[in-house]
């Protein structure tokens, strides 16, 4: 018995290295491996240039300031209004923003995910309306985000389980078309074996080519995979189980017994299933079950608010010194509306209670969204390619959760900066360069979005085992040899 | 002969159980798209009639301020939609609603649909187009792999050649019976969407060239499938061969060459990154006049003209408010240096386009999509129209407003203006491009969609002719 699985074995590796049409699909997929991980490479390189230009600007000009005050401190330097002195907090308004950016995962390359959408970096400034800038708005044709990016996600989720109907559709069928399954009959193996240990050789031989071209293309674009283990070897679970869920169908597919034709028409459907009409239905049902407000009308709230600030704007400003009295200055330069620092604070503060007032109307809008998102990424799992998709972008770095996330942390950390800032202009202040020195800097912590691997490679697992299942209730019932001779 | 060869291949569809719950799965899914597109059309155009309207009341009951101050905190456009969009959404959901109209600077439309949405959103929306592009030729696929495959496993071709049927008659009959799906697909289709424009709100209507318009470039697009198909089946020995190869063309089409001509593209003709093309505004804008300084050689230089033309030898002579004037003058400067650098962009975009035109060339897809899309009016070039208006709106504003401080701030401290001023000034309306127009900026792409179908079909033919029978 197994000699003869040997020989099996053998001859079925023969027989996958003589096909031209299985040689050509690993080659197709070891070129769009090594042009999708490419893509995204430059890409993100790009992306990462533009973080590392827009952090030397505001060093730049936190340095020109620093310079600036030492210059004044040593008398080396006069200004003729004070508005303009690098000490008066003006200065620091309008002339040194802060910068907040989404750091890249070590294996962001894997996936591109949100990465076209979002930007990777946000400036904080002092003045502000957070309903019209969500993120900083990169020059990027929509085009591009339309029809997407080739990256390795894309080539996994999408053309991978292609290439496994391509080459396992007919394992059965074409032996029984060509007539050579009498053949295989008089072996001494069951029928069931002989189409389960062929589509695991081609099961074998897939992974190992997704693992040699991942690691390959990886490693050529410096990628560590080494210091990064953990995560990689997440990324090759989950590929493992993605491959084996198509091959378990196609195995499932092989066993009812139909014509090639028809084994292609059902598997390449149940892909249209599960890559096309089960997500997007989802993404349909998901707006509907949950509705949330136009940001539109989210903007409108805040124009509102901002209206009736500006309206009553005395109540305004001494409940805001009620809330913040280390805010409160005796200098009368802090009120008066014809000198620029009076025009300053007003303004800032203003916005700042039209932002405030308007918070619990955003906030709760930006948690609809959340929660909307979390119905999807639950309902997800109706699809194992929306599975893989969405685990590919997590472990990257560049899902929505992340992007969000980013976005959450950078509002925190504009306040934490307004209120250090605020106090001290508020009460005219004179800046020291040890204080522009040592402003608070932005720090993403990419511990606040939850690892999903577990749920994504449970839900796959629960995939996989069901198809099993299926197939050996299958064969316990209704499989007999007879049906395919 | 050829009548008979269609209405023989029709019965065989009719008789065959699993195609016909393919079709009938296709048509459920068209309809339930354009119930769902037109549910989320609907939607859409409430909020923008609704917040259109709020806009404009904020606008009028803004406090009592400076004029500038007014410019500074700025309105907002709203981008409208046109009923054409229930059918295909384009670019829309990655493209801002809303244009924020400041002061001295011209914004890019904001509130993009898809930062919104969870990243599930890239495996594509349930639309009229998205059927008709991407899963009918699917079904055209399954219906039609077999069409001469099956002929030849069952050896019945010998039958009917031994008939006189030529292979070009039966080529061209088996092509007729797929357009036949093709045509009730499109009709139904078509009914569907008369039914629904007819209970939409819009804010213009759809002239017909559009609706025929969009009718041929996708009846085009199907012509060039069911070519491929045809040939296909024709060449190759087995149904499975056949299929195979045509899954493989039909993962090409829409899903390769999309992506990959994107990149292409934007690697031939990058866009600036953000930072250099604010550098390039920010370098021409300092050579010229900016509202708030009044000493640079252009600010001096515009003084000295206003002197003049006032006869005045100082500002403080000046019948008018000299800040308002540089304020407005400055405005229009800058306006002017934002639009040469968004039109650079637009240059860019267009070699670009260019791009996907020569893809377009080798995959059908390409400038079916884009015809769609610029019909729809959900296209980069509709965003472009509608952003170039909404800049001209907001110069026409901002000068309003620094006209008026320099009509009424003489010699006031702190001038304020109130209500009657908000309310004085013009309302944006955005101005549709006519169909005509738009029909003409796509020639070329109708004109590769026909060349592709036309050699589509007449490859079919002359590689039919030579059909071999084991």
């Amino acid at each position: 018995m197994r000699r003869v699985t040997r020989k099996l074995i053998r001859l079925e590796l023969l027989q996958l290295v003589r096909n031209k049409a299985f040689t050509g699909l690993m080659l197709l997929l070891f070129a769009l491996t090594f042009l999708a991980a490419f893509n995204t490479y430059h890409y993100q390189i790009s992306k990462k240039e533009e973080i590392f230009k827009q952090r030397e600007i505001v060093k730049h000009a936190d340095k020109q300031l620093i310079d600036q005050i030492d210059s004044l401190n040593q008398g080396l330097a006069s200004y003729e209004d004070s508005y303009t002195l690098p000490t008066n907090g003006v200065r620091l308004t309008y002339n040194n923003h802060r910068i907040t950016w989404l750091t890249f995962e070590p294996l962001s390359i894997i996936a591109n995910g949100q990465g076209d959408i979002y930007s990777n970096y946000k400036k904080i400034v002092l003045y502000f309306n957070e309903s019209y800038t969500m993120t900083t708005k990169e020059l990027i044709s929509p085009l591009k985000q339309l029809f997407g990016q080739l990256d390795l996600s894309f080539i996994w989720v999408y053309i991978l389980p292609l290439i496994i109907i391509l080459i396992s559709f007919n394992v059965l069928s074409e032996e029984k078309e060509t007539g050579r399954l009498l053949l295989v009959a008089s072996q001494p193996i069951t029928l069931f074996h002989w189409v389960l240990r062929r589509l695991t050789i081609r099961l074998l031989m897939i992974v190992s080519c997704i693992f040699l071209y991942t690691t390959a293309s990886l490693s050529i674009l410096q990628v560590s995979l080494f210091k990064n283990i953990e995560v990689f070897a997440q990324l090759i679970l989950m590929l493992i189980l993605y491959t084996a869920f198509w091959f378990s169908l196609s195995f499932l597919v092989n066993l009812l017994g139909y014509s090639s034709g028809k084994n292609l028409i059902l598997l390449t459907n149940t892909w249209v299933l599960f890559v096309f009409v089960v997500p997007s239905a989802i993404n349909q049902i998901g707006e509907v079950v949950n509705p949330v407000l136009s940001r539109l009308e989210i903007i409108n709230h805040h124009q509102a608010v901002y209206n009736q600030v500006e309206n009553n704007l005395e109540e305004e400003l001494k409940g805001l010194f009620e809330i913040h009295p280390e805010w409160v200055s005796d200098d009368p330069a802090t009120r008066e509306m014809s000198n620029a620092t009076g025009w300053n604070i007003n303004y800032l503060a203003k916005q700042y209670i039209a932002q405030i007032k308007h918070q619990p109307v955003s906030e709760a809008y930006e948690q609809q969204i959340d929660s909307r998102n979390k119905w999807l990424r639950q309902f997800g799992v109706f699809s194992p390619a929306m599975i893989l998709q969405e685990s590919l972008a997590d472990l990257a770095g560049t899902s929505t959760r992340y992007y969000r996330s980013f976005l959450r942390q950078a509002r925190e950390y504009a306040q934490e900066y307004r209120w250090y800032v605020f106090q001290k202009l508020f009460t005219n202040h004179s800046f020291t360069s040890a204080e522009v020195r040592n402003l608070p800097v932005f720090k993403f912590e990419n511990r606040r979005v939850s690892s999903s691997f577990f749920f994504d490679s449970m839900a796959l697992l629960i995939y996989l085992f069901t198809l099993i299942a299926g197939s050996l209730l299958f064969i316990n019932q209704t499989f007999n040899y007879h049906k395919y001779s | 002969m050829i009548i008979r060869i269609l209405q023989h291949e029709l019965r065989r569809f009719l008789r065959n159980g699993r195609a016909s719950m393919l079709f009938a799965s296709v048509l459920m899914l068209s309809i339930s798209s354009i119930i769902l597109s037109y549910q989320d059309y609907q939607l859409t155009y409430e909020q923008y009639y609704e917040n259109v309207r709020q806009a404009r009341i904020h606008w009028e009951t803004q406090a009592e301020k400076d004029p500038h101050d007014a410019a500074h905190d700025g309105t907002y456009v709203i981008k409208p939609i046109h009923p054409l969009a229930i059918f295909d959404k384009g670019i829309q959901p990655y493209t801002g609603r809303v244009v924020h109209l400041g002061a001295h600077k011209r914004n890019q439309s904001t509130i993009n649909e898809s930062k919104d949405r969870s990243g599930m959103v890239r495996f594509g929306e349930l639309t009229p187009n998205f059927v008709l592009v991407y899963i009918f030729p699917l079904l055209l696929i399954f219906l039609g792999y077999n069409v001469f495959t099956e002929e030849k496993e069952k050896q019945t071709i010998r039958l009917l050649l031994v008939q006189g049927v030529t292979l070009q008659q039966l080529s061209i009959g088996k092509w007729l019976a797929l357009f036949t799906h093709t045509l009730s697909l499109i009709i139904s289709f078509i009914i569907a969407a008369f039914i629904c424009s007819g209970f939409i709100e819009k804010e213009v209507a759809v002239h017909w060239t559009e609706w025929i318009g969009l009718v041929v470039i996708y009846l085009l697009y199907f012509m060039a499938f069911i070519s491929l198909i045809v040939l296909i089946s024709g060449k190759v020995k087995t149904s499975s061969s056949s299929l195979s190869i045509l899954l493989a063309i039909w993962i090409l089409v829409t899903l390769i060459v999309p992506k990959v001509s994107t990149d292409l593209s934007s690697t031939l003709y990058p866009f600036p990154t953000l930072q250099t093309f604010i550098d390039n505004i920010t370098e021409d804008q300092i050579k010229g006049l900016n509202g708030h300084n009044f000493w640079n050689d252009a600010a001096v230089k515009f003084q000295k003209e206003v002197l003049e033309e006032y006869g005045v030898p100082t500002i403080e002579e000046l019948p008018v408010e000299y800040s308002g004037l540089l304020l407005a003058e400055g405005e229009k400067y800058e306006s002017e240096v934002y639009t040469k650098h968004f039109n650079l962009l637009q240059e860019q975009y267009q070699k670009q386009r260019n791009i996907y035109r020569i893809c377009g060339i080798f995959f059908p897809l390409l400038p079916t999509r884009f015809v769609s899309m610029t019909l729809a009016r959900t296209d980069y070039g509709f965003l472009w129209h509608f952003e170039d208006q909404a800049e001209r709106y907001r110069v026409e504003l901002n000068t309003a407003l620094n006209m008026n401080i320099a009509e009424n701030a003489k010699g006031i401290d702190y001038y304020k203006a109130d209500a009657v001023l908000w309310s004085s000034t013009p309302e944006f309306q955005y101005q549709w491009q006519s169909s005509k127009d738009l029909l003409s900026n796509l020639t070329v792409d109708y004109l590769i969609s026909i060349c592709w179908a036309f050699f589509s079909f007449f490859s079919m033919l002359l590689v039919n002719r030579t059909i071999k029978i084991a």
